[in-house]
């Protein structure tokens, strides 16, 4: 098989990964205690396909993800809304992937305040105002929490996927 | 490969931010917070109306069909009803404090505990 076959057919795979946990998501009645705060467990296979594919891929998957996502149960608000933090989270993971000796736990805790962050601040820019700081602290702790959940599997995931690729 | 976990600079990386958090957290508590007294709302980044939130009542916001209902009892503000699809704007806890605010982004609606800055007429809906 030729490369280009085998990344056609990871983008697909991982693309549909992502979409179920989108949705399985949505089923379970996870309340983090904030309104509005998801565990962004999609993150998952976004930072699994940072590492291993690059930023490109990773954005692709991502970019599809939220677009199936968001036209079966959101609405346009909301896939505008999701990727311009999908954008600004995969740029500082990215970012943050290149400083050596951060591991893919703090790669992922860097997107998840970063996705936080960066809709705090578009929803400032919506509605012009500045009072939304307030929500700041409260969404960097929640970043923290949310990316260390996805940043840990993460982390364990690949640990396996390598020994298994070593092992054939 | 060996089996990556959690790196010494990832703890670094997790005490800056919660450094951010802190001092975010300070700017907020000593400047907008404190003894606040009125409400104001507004709607697609124009002042809707102003309340005291000394004074008990429910409000209807009517954005253009689209509607929130904003509650002030006993200090405290909270968004009871909204024809928002996804009702966070509802799920908001009840806020008291100055700087804090219930934000409905599908209707761009701003409810905000500010400092009677100007000498503007409390309860007068300026539409």
């Amino acid at each position: 098989m030729n490369k280009k076959t085998i990344r056609v057919a990871y983008i697909g795979l991982l693309s549909a990964f992502a979409i179920i946990i989108s949705y399985i998501e949505m089923l379970l009645p996870i309340d983090l205690g904030i309104p509005g705060v998801k565990p962004g467990l999609a993150n998952f296979v976004i930072v699994i396909a940072l590492y291993e594919f690059g930023i490109k891929d990773a954005f692709l998957i991502n970019f599809i993800r939220i677009f199936v996502v968001g036209m079966m149960f959101g609405n346009l608000f909301s896939i505008i809304f999701s990727i311009a933090g999908a954008i600004i989270s995969l740029g500082i993971m990215a970012l943050i992937k290149s400083i050596k000796g951060i591991s893919i736990i703090g790669v992922s805790i860097a997107g998840g305040v970063a996705h936080n962050i960066g809709q705090l601040i578009i929803a400032a820019f919506v509605v012009n105002t500045y009072s939304i700081a307030y929500y700041v602290p409260v969404l960097i702790v929640a970043g923290i929490i949310t990316g260390g959940l996805v940043g840990i599997p993460s982390s364990a995931l690949r640990s396996i996927m390598h020994k298994m690729l070593s092992e054939n | 490969m060996e089996a990556v976990f959690i790196k010494k600079r990832d703890f670094i990386l997790i005490f800056m931010l919660l450094i951010a958090a802190a001092v975010s957290y300070g700017i907020w508590y000593f400047g907008d917070a404190g003894e606040r007294e009125c409400v104001v709302v507004s709607v697609d980044k124009e002042q809707y109306a102003k309340y005291s939130l000394l004074e008990d009542g429910t409000y209807t916001i009517d954005i253009d069909g689209e509607y929130n209902i904003v509650k002030i009892s006993s200090g405290y503000v909270s968004v009871t009803d909204a024809s928002c699809p996804d009702k966070i704007c509802v799920h908001e806890k009840a806020i008291n404090k100055g700087g804090q605010s219930i934000i409905c982004l599908p209707n761009k609606m701003v409810v905000t505990i500010v400092k009677n800055t100007d000498n503007d007429e409390i309860d007068g809906v300026v539409k």
